[in-house]
């Protein structure tokens, strides 16, 4: 077998666990909430949440019917012999995936409103950042469109620190969160330029909800927010309760003194993601 | 309270239900996102005739997954679609095709709130993103229309179901709109 067909055969794998199986991590964040949770209709929600992850799982069936638009995060490594392959694998695994899961066609033309499938101009979505080393890891992510909706850049006015940065996210949370499918995830991207705050909110969403931010002043405002978050009342499903978000997740760069940008991107509860790594050899294995 | 629902819903029935209750319904919806909705109405304003006859069923605002073989259609992904997107439309459906209630997801604007009490019809909140267990709510496929033009997830579906929810009441006959009330709470929290 060639490598790109072990590549296109392991990515292939890593789309249908996202799309049939709920990562752990998400599942136990979803049992924590339904311990906690005081809304008789909030604990409903989670309920059915559960039961339909577990009927995905066994049966084999997409969690979501909207299997979202393809997203893959890759982090390259800048000395692996295998860069210039790798895109058309992951082509082709989400070509093959959409036809074989089934996932859903969901690629459109934006002014003729034409369907292509799940392949097209600009999708699969992939987001590259070379890192040292020789190994790629790929994360793909299903982002679905309710969530993707509700995603915002802010432009925050510099000088009032984490106070005003957390006050700015928490006013669009409350404004979107209702329609994203919360429980949500949040990703908060802080700094940088416009673009750059928008696609560091995105990577921090391929996160397991469980890892706080390695320096602990941004892993204390992640605490801030979530706690701020699950105190605005919307709550499963956005019908009212505690669990409005199983975890914020926060990336930051530096800033310009005049600028600056936060990016928040929401990620519905079927925070569906899988990984897998291509080492020097061009061996493909998954990511627990 | 919890009502278990058979199709078709009488207008009387529709009126009695309060914000806050949970529906299982079972019989026939209409899917539509907002191309269907546009499409109907573009079709129903030039006097054109629909392949299908939208009157009296219930609007599930879903773009559903489906898998054809040799047997037909087997529906393997159902569930809700941002509502929002069709407040535009939903006002002039509702009055054309008596449209008994709307199934979806984030609730709507205040204009199709109006015309839901105006019209005596309800919305009712779906769990967003819980599309195996609608799969199996799912008795059959009456029809798909619009396929071949506008692809799966905007094609209008006529579908069979069985005790599909929880469904929640959000916006009832009298008004009373639970999507507006936390997002009033929200915004006063934050």
């Amino acid at each position: 077998m060639s490598k790109s067909s072990e590549w296109i055969d392991a990515v292939g794998r890593a789309i249908r666990e996202a799309t049939v199986a709920l990562p752990a991590d998400v599942e136990r964040a979803l049992r924590e909430a339904l311990t906690s949770e005081p809304s008789e209709l909030g604990r409903l929600h989670l309920e059915t949440l559960l039961e339909n992850a577990r009927v995905a799982r066994e049966e084999g069936l997409p969690i979501c019917q909207d299997t979202g638009t393809p997203v893959f995060f890759v982090r390259a490594g800048a000395e692996s012999p295998w860069l210039a392959d790798i895109e058309a694998a992951l082509v082709e695994a989400t070509r093959s995936a959409t036809a074989a899961i089934p996932l859903r066609p969901s690629a459109i033309h934006p002014l003729t409103d034409r369907n292509v499938g799940n392949v097209g101009r600009g999708v699969p979505v992939i987001d590259w950042e070379i890192v040292p080393g020789r190994e790629v890891e790929i994360t793909y992510v299903a982002k679905g469109g309710g969530s993707e909706n509700a995603t915002g850049l802010l432009f925050v006015q510099p000088g009032g620190g984490a106070a005003e940065i957390a006050r700015a996210v928490l006013a669009h949370v409350a404004r979107v969160a209702p329609r994203a499918c919360p429980p949500i995830v949040v990703g908060v991207g802080i700094g940088g330029t416009a673009d750059r705050a928008l696609v560091l909110a995105k990577r921090a969403l391929t996160r397991r909800l469980d890892i706080h931010h390695a320096d602990p002043a941004i892993a204390a405002l992640e605490r801030d927010l979530l706690e701020a978050v699950n105190g605005l009342g919307i709550g499963p499903a956005g019908l009212g309760g505690a669990a409005t978000a199983l975890a914020v997740h926060v990336e930051f760069a530096f800033r310009h003194p005049a600028s600056l940008p936060v990016g928040v991107a929401l990620q519905c509860w079927a925070d569906r993601r899988a990984a897998v790594r291509i080492d020097a050899s061009g061996a493909a294995e998954a990511v627990l | 309270m919890t009502r278990h629902v058979l199709l078709p819903a009488s207008p009387a029935e529709v009126s009695a239900w309060r914000a806050g209750d949970v529906v299982f319904v079972s019989g026939a919806v209409l899917t539509a996102r907002d191309l269907a909705h546009r499409r109907i109405l573009a079709a129903a304003r030039r006097g054109e005739p629909l392949p299908f006859d939208p009157t009296g069923l219930p609007i599930f605002h879903c773009g559903p997954l489906a898998r054809r073989d040799a047997g037909g259609w087997t529906i393997t992904g159902l569930g809700p679609t941002t509502s929002a997107r069709m407040d535009p439309s939903t006002p002039e459906i509702l009055a054309r095709y008596r449209t008994p209630f709307l199934i979806g997801k984030g609730g709507m604007g205040d204009s199709t709130r109006r015309a839901l009490v105006e019209q005596g019809a309800a919305y009712l909140a779906a769990v967003g993103g819980t599309g195996a267990l609608g799969a199996r709510a799912v008795r059959g496929v009456r029809g798909v229309y619009w396929l071949e033009e506008v692809g799966m997830p905007d094609a209008v579906w006529i579908l069979d179901l069985c005790e599909y929810g929880p469904l929640v009441v959000t916006i009832d006959a009298a008004g009373h709109d639970l999507h507006a009330e936390i997002a009033r709470r929200a915004a006063r929290l934050s």
